[in-house]
């Protein structure tokens, strides 16, 4: 409206300038000159003016304190990023190389404004933006993310976070103790990175976006030593007010000189909350402006909340039950695993337990993955087809076949799918019994390698099918949890690292899923999904799929 | 009585050096340990591991560990949590005093709550109230602590929006309330039943009637004779539940997220914290016995009987 305004008599005063400039061709250059001095003062006060009017448009936006729900983080300093809670807070503290974008996690200029590689894809420069300050109000420099990369792989740092690092060179050796610096990372400039990696990857600015990459300001590491971890000085939009009171909060409020765009909230205030049920409660009770809806909850918080439950939106994770490869019996037989895969009806699943917020999954990579479109062979449930497959196999209505032994982790949500898989499976006359483990004791097992059948779930650290596809499957990768092995997907995951060009990638990304899927490796059923809910009050709220929430452009609205 | 005391406290020493080793122990056989629980399915190098390991000090053998523990410990160094580092002293200093203040909190509730109620049953024993108070009671004793907690919270946190739902907030009073009500109930419920039985035993007893027939106001009866006289068995169960508020209310504060020591042992265990699960298992530890002490001392103050019970076994101990 303000700018409405402003625009119609900015036009009416030049109109009327040249107007009388026509109708006086013999006017004195005195008078003239007059005439401009005072249509400028005029212009200049009007945008002035208007300048006034549009700040109080966005005004509107302005102010306020966001109450967020937060588990208790392990880490926000972001060389010990390793969990959603810590890098939820870490993201708001600290701007990486790059960022994601909300909406479809395409990567976004950061602190580099542009970044580009040699041929190969092993060696790249990024050009860093100026005037990015930290929040001690020293402006950030290319020798700032050297030194926080060397720290992540230090030895002595211990970071759970540092394996991010991996594909830079000299990392093992800073790992070891042997360097202390990361032979691959070097500032030629002030304001140029270079990096150099032991294998061509494409995707590497993508997994720069984790915070585990984000800049630390030497001097406050060193002069807070300990106390850095509490209160950590980044470059993000936020900065951190006062320290953080464990199990009870974590103030943040705007950074003044913030190179991006201005945030609208004053303050966020995380409230750490160690149960769903407890969070949820705080939030009906209005002490709280969003929180996760707990599992049962889900479809009755859609009802009273409407759009402002975010249900069912696809996050970067799958769930599936593995099959140990080493095993044998599954290890022969591609039509037994084909017939399990068949057998499964991932909609019950993903409908009766997870109340539609898990979306089904009959392949590998989630549709979050941006442009990556469906797989060209998946899993759909057929009872038949399932039968038909378990007889070729050797085994005519499971005949012939021992019961097999499914162990799930306890408390994390596996058992509900879990029966139903059984149930499933039964159906075409397999036998299966369930074993529930607690957390610790199962990693243990699974690191034993001695489990024949087991449920997973795997959350990638960031947007590329690389993520899943290469980790997960690739034969000498280190989270090759199932002993897969095959030439053709290791082939083609090499190659489509080293392929520069996106649309390449992406094909060689699918041919190597659908080679794959055509294993049967594993059973994936469910993709992870969004249930979170936020309050009335609250604008601009986005989930990302990578299961955070950007609160630089979140508002309160005051009515 | 003063020897009785100093033998107990003389207890206390073994008594938490057995602490530490059964959970020394225990938490080494469970298995799992945090960087991996974190880690989840993905698998860390074996390089991250050791160094990960080497800054939690966990790689040398058990008994080594166990012998640098104890003697930190006589330093008064209860050792660096493994979740993020800190010192296991400044984690217990943040969260122990609203566990205390919470378990004070309800206590007095308990007390105030428990013993009218008890009291009042007892007076008017097979009354409408009283049978009402002894089934309520029956129900509260019953009723698990996290439904209590939830039907405050939803009934005056959620719904009528009078008190906060949880955590401590800035520490008004008010945050109190609703936690310390779920503590005092369920202990209300059976500090009324041992005060009921308690009071009619006295009530029902010589002295009483004597005292009755003596003409005696029944008030003056029941608060100056029966009352004293009924108090040992109250002090021993409201004792008790004083240190179990302050090491059990794990329940409630967890439903509460109430910023508490329990709630933190509760999530160490969860987390395999060793250093803070048995550095708040010692404080708590430490708590509890005192408490106990301080019970079995108000009862020999209040009943000769027990003092000379104390003496007895002191004798027959030196026997």
């Amino acid at each position: 409206m303000a700018y409405f305004t402003s625009n119609i008599m900015l036009r009416f005063i030049i109109g009327g300038h040249i107007k009388e400039y026509r109708s006086n061709r013999a006017v004195s250059l005195n008078s003239l000159l007059r005439a401009s001095l005072f249509s400028l003062v005029a212009i200049l006060l009007l945008v002035s003016l208007s300048a006034c009017a549009e700040k109080d448009a966005s005004n509107a936006k302005q102010g306020g304190a966001f109450n967020y729900f937060l588990g208790e983080p392990v880490a926000i300093d972001p060389a010990f990023a390793v969990e959603n809670e810590g890098m939820q807070v870490t993201k708001e503290l600290f701007d990486g190389l790059v960022d994601y974008d909300p909406e479809t996690l395409a990567l976004e200029p950061a602190v580099a404004r542009k970044w580009e590689s040699n041929s190969k894809g092993d060696e790249w420069t990024f050009w860093l933006r100026r005037g990015v300050k930290f929040h001690n109000g020293r402006e950030v420099k290319a020798a700032d993310f050297v030194y926080a990369w060397d720290r992540v792989a230090a030895k002595k740092t211990g970071s759970e976070a540092a394996y991010h690092l991996a594909p830079i060179k000299g990392f093992d050796k800073v790992q070891k103790g042997k360097s202390s610096h990361l032979v691959g990372v070097s500032a030629p400039s002030k304001y140029v990175l270079k990096v150099k990696l032991n294998y061509p990857f494409a995707d590497f600015p993508t997994i720069l976006g984790h915070p585990v990459f984000s800049p630390v300001p030497k001097e406050a590491v060193k002069a807070r030593g300990r106390e850095f971890a509490e209160r950590p000085v980044g470059n993000g939009p936020f900065a951190i007010d006062g320290a953080w009171e464990h199990r009870k909060g974590i103030k943040i409020k705007r950074f003044k000189k913030y190179y991006g765009a201005k945030n609208y909230v004053d303050a966020v205030n995380f409230k750490i909350i160690d149960n769903d049920q407890t969070g949820f409660l705080e939030f009906q009770g209005g002490g709280l402006d969003y929180s996760p809806i707990p599992s049962g909850q889900i479809k009755a918080t859609v009802k009273q909340f409407g759009s402002n439950a975010i249900v069912g939106e696809p996050q970067l994770g799958l769930q599936f039950y593995a099959f140990n490869l080493r095993k044998p019996l599954f290890r022969k037989n591609v039509k037994l695993r084909r017939a399990i895969n068949n057998a499964v009806d991932r909609k019950t699943i993903v409908d009766n337990v997870y109340e539609n917020a898990y979306l089904v999954a009959g392949g590998i990579v989630p549709p979050a993955v941006e442009g990556y479109g469906k797989p060209a062979r998946e899993y759909a449930h057929s009872t038949s087809r399932a039968k038909r497959l378990l007889k070729e196999a050797g085994f005519p209505g499971g005949r012939g076949l021992p019961t097999i032994k499914l162990i799930y982790p306890t408390g994390r949500g596996y058992e509900g799918p879990a029966q139903i898989f059984q149930q499933n499976l039964k159906d075409i006359g397999i036998k299966v019994d369930l074993e529930g483990l607690e957390f610790g004791a199962f990693l243990k097992a699974l690191r034993a390698g001695k489990m024949s059948m087991f449920a997973a779930g795997w959350q990638a650290d960031y947007p590329s099918p690389d993520a899943f596809l290469y980790q997960l499957f690739y034969s000498k990768s280190g989270d090759n949890l199932i002993g897969f092995s095959d030439k053709e997907v290791d082939r083609l995951l090499i190659k489509a690292r080293q392929a520069v060009g996106a649309v390449q990638r992406r094909r060689l990304y699918q041919k190597a899923e659908n080679q794959i899927l055509k294993q049967a490796p594993i059973v994936p059923y469910a993709y992870y999904g969004t249930s979170v809910v936020y309050a009335k009050r609250v604008k601009g709220f986005r989930r990302t799929a990578l299961d955070n929430t950007p609160l630089d452009r979140v508002w309160i609205s005051k009515d | 009585m003063l020897a009785f005391g100093v033998r107990r406290i003389l207890w206390v020493a073994p008594i938490l050096i057995g602490v530490t080793l059964i959970l020394f122990l225990l938490l080494h056989v469970l298995p799992g340990d945090q960087a991996r629980i974190l880690a989840g399915y993905r698998q860390p190098s074996d390089q991250a591991m050791i160094n990960i390991k080497e800054k939690l000090n966990t790689e040398a053998p058990l008994y080594t560990q166990y012998k640098d523990y104890l003697i930190s410990l006589g330093r008064g160094d209860l050792g660096t949590s493994f979740r993020n580092q800190r010192p296991v002293s400044s984690i217990i200093a943040e969260s122990l005093p609203s566990s205390l203040a919470l378990a004070s909190f309800a206590l007095f509730l308990e007390l105030l709550i428990g013993i009218s109620a008890g009291a009042w049953a007892a007076i008017r024993r097979d009354s409408f109230f009283d049978r009402m108070s002894m089934v309520s009671a029956a129900v509260l004793i019953a009723m698990p602590v996290f439904l209590l907690g939830l039907l405050l919270q939803l009934v005056f946190g959620v719904r009528l929006r009078w008190l906060p739902v949880s955590g401590l907030g800035d520490g008004g009073l008010n945050f109190y309330i609703l936690p310390s009500l779920v503590l005092a109930l369920v202990a209300a419920a059976y500090l009324a039943r041992v005060t009921r039985s308690s009071l009619i035993d006295v009530l029902s007893s010589d002295y009483v009637q004597a005292a009755r027939a003596n003409g005696l106001s029944s008030s003056r009866v029941l608060f100056v004779h029966a009352l004293k006289n009924a108090l040992p068995p109250i002090v021993t169960v409201a004792g008790l539940h004083f240190g179990f508020l302050i090491g059990s209310a794990v329940a409630t504060e967890v439903v509460f997220n109430w910023p508490g020591l329990g709630h933190r042992l509760f999530l160490a265990v969860l987390e395999r914290d060793r250093p803070l699960i048995i550095g708040a298992a010692l404080v708590l530890s430490t708590i509890f016995i005192f408490v106990n002490l301080l019970v079995d001392i108000l009862n020999a103050w209040l009943n000769p009987l027990a003092r000379v019970d104390g003496k007895q076994e002191g004798l027959e101990a030196k026997a």
